[in-house]
């Protein structure tokens, strides 16, 4: 949709991506130069409202990790978790080290999944120069096999895990509803040992790829904790300053554009980032040693201020989530899962549901998934029915800090490149923060010929 | 990873009403017609993964709704392969690929599973958990006819 210029004209610059690809959901990037003056810089999300808040209203608590895993094909199971992490502040039930313990195990085969779709897939068409996937499985064929065995290993882990390697079933407020099978786990921890040798291969690769440069020093928010690299549980942090989860709405302020369907968010009325760089930033200590040498490897040093390298810091974290599973499956295999401790024995009935008292309550969750904090809050009644939820996406808070990237970089490239060559670095920098639009529709438009 | 040859997948979002035809028929085919020897597989809103799932099957039928200007309910299985698509194959529209380019992939990385559609025309995707009156009128017809297809083509 955009215009070729033969010269670099510096004063005037429109760029206008409608749908922009490689992405989830809808979403344009509209920015215009006027006479050298920056007049517009946006990011507008165009898809329609999904009401899923509205939707818990009236709902069992009991339901809402089903409903709200179909919020995303590829978060499910952070989704999950978010809930069920709520639903238990809000009820005030305390699961079981082996039950957290295989939550991170869950919340890992999601990170090793949804990176390397994007490290694959989404971002490295851009850095090898064509646009998708499909012409590199005929120039890279071996590497995207590579790609799609590093995405079964992980597809598998949920499979196991959660009774499908999607919308997950088995995990629930309070435990699992069964066991995941030994021979299954074994199976995954093969599969996690041989996957070790395609992440040193894609280490090898991105390191080859050029990012584009670019820095602009942001606040970068994450969960944090003492004794792990925060992906489950821990208190939040930005700017070196710690507070509880059930504080966010202090922290963050949220409010709504007239150009975009999603909200933006700002803490001490600035823009802020979340996902893998800002994780990444704020908890390099607690990565894996060999998470760490890949950074060294890469050349990612923390803190990082170049935002197209938050794909460069995926791939430092697939390989600590890989070898933090690895570690937990050892424990598992060695040691055993005690049921009594992990599957729920209470599960209540339906015709149950509404005859128990509980107290009305309020509860939060928050869990680090592949694009950020992911947050779920429910209020409850005393037959513990949702009177009010709220859900914060990670790509909702990640809004405002690409538009105020945009509206860094873009004069940095006038006079420098050309207009489709601004175009394309937007394009990039958007993908970098590996959106998440969900359109979750999945017609297939069909016109037959007689 | 698995010892059957033969997958039976459902597609959609049960929250978008029509939308979740493929796997409401798929819950429906594992309480009436479950049959020995094949998987039954939700696969949700997923779509990516299909790819490097359907490669474990010799033969795969694929449940969704589709939009195709028929009447609301009806039915169309389709092979794959005689579906012709468009000529730009280059550009892939979204974050969870389309069921278009998945096919477009599958083809391109030479899996040679035989890949079948059974397509449902849908009425109303809007937010809802309910289907529209038509297809639920349909259902256990539309079960009932693929289940057919299944015993007649599929073994």
């Amino acid at each position: 949709m955009t215009k070729s210029l033969n010269k670099i004209d510096s004063q005037n610059v429109k760029v206008d991506v409608h749908y922009l690809t490689r992405v989830e959901g809808h979403g344009n990037i509209v920015v215009d130069v006027k006479e050298g003056r920056l007049t517009k810089c946006e990011f507008q999300v165009i898809e329609s409202p999904r009401f899923f808040e509205s939707m818990l209203a009236g709902r069992s608590i009991w339901e809402a990790q089903h409903l709200t895993s179909r919020i995303c094909g590829i978060c499910a199971c952070g989704h999950t978790l978010a809930s069920i992490k709520a639903a238990e502040d809000a009820l005030g039930i305390k699961p079981s080290d082996e039950i957290i313990m295989l939550r991170r195990l869950l919340l890992n085969t999601e990170m090793l999944d949804s990176h390397i779709l994007h490290i694959y897939i989404l971002v490295a068409p851009d850095l090898l120069g064509v646009k998708s996937i499909l012409p590199l499985v005929k120039t890279h064929r071996p590497v995207i096999e590579m790609a799609l065995r590093m995405k079964r290993m992980s597809d598998y882990g949920g499979e196991v895990l959660a009774g499908r390697h999607i919308h997950p079933i088995s995990y629930v407020i309070g435990g699992l509803t069964q066991l995941p099978s030994r021979e299954g786990l074994e199976k995954l921890y093969n599969l996690m040992l041989e996957s070790r040798k395609d992440g040193e291969e894609t280490v090898k690769i991105i390191k080859t790829l050029k990012f584009p440069e670019f820095e602009r020093p942001t606040q970068y928010m994450s969960l944090t904790h003492d004794d792990e690299y925060a992906m489950y549980d821990g208190d939040l942090v930005v700017n070196g300053e710690k507070s509880k989860v059930n504080n966010y709405r202090k922290l963050f302020i949220e409010s709504v554009v007239d150009y975009s369907k999603a909200k933006i968010s700002k803490i001490n009325g600035k823009s802020y980032a979340v996902g893998a760089l800002s994780r990444f930033n704020n908890n390099f200590d607690k990565l894996h040693k060999k998470a760490k040498a890949v950074a060294k490897e890469l050349g990612l040093k923390s803190p990082c201020h170049n935002p197209y390298l938050n794909t460069a810091a995926q791939l430092v974290e697939w390989v600590h989530c890989l070898e933090d599973s690895i570690t937990i499956l050892e424990k598992i295999l060695k040691e055993g899962l005690n049921e009594h401790k992990v599957v729920v024995s209470s599960w209540p009935k339906r015709s149950e549901i509404g005859k128990t008292k509980y107290k009305p309550n309020t509860g939060s969750g928050c869990v680090e998934v592949p694009r950020g904090s992911l947050f779920h809050e429910y209020t409850i009644d005393d037959s513990a029915h949702i009177t009010a939820a709220n859900c914060v996406i990670p790509t909702n808070q990640n809004m405002g800090n690409l538009e105020d990237d945009m509206r860094k970089i873009v004069p940095e490239l006038l006079g420098k490149k050309t207009q489709e060559e601004i175009t394309l670095d937007l394009e990039m920098l958007a993908r970098a923060y590996d959106p998440c639009i969900s359109c979750a529709t999945h017609l297939l438009d069909v016109k037959f010929v007689e | 990873m698995s010892t059957s040859r033969i997958a039976v997948i459902g597609l959609g979002n049960t929250l978008r009403r029509d939308d979740g035809i493929g796997v409401i028929i798929l819950e429906s085919l594992l309480s009436h017609y479950s049959r020995a020897g094949i998987d039954y597989l939700n696969f949700g809103i997923a779509s990516f993964d299909l790819i490097h799932r359907l490669q474990d099957y010799e033969v795969a039928l694929l449940i969704d709704g589709i939009s195709a200007g028929l009447a609301a309910g009806e039915l169309k299985i389709f092979d794959l392969e005689k579906v012709a698509f468009a000529k730009d194959s280059s550009i892939v529209s979204s974050h969870e690929l389309n069921l278009e380019d998945i096919f477009k992939l599958t083809r391109n990385l030479e899996i040679k599973t035989k890949i079948y559609v059974a397509g449902i025309q849908v009425q109303d995707i809007g937010f809802g958990e309910s289907l529209s009156q038509v297809l639920k009128d349909n259902l256990e017809q539309l079960t009932r006819q693929i289940d057919n297809f299944i015993q007649e083509r599929l073994f």
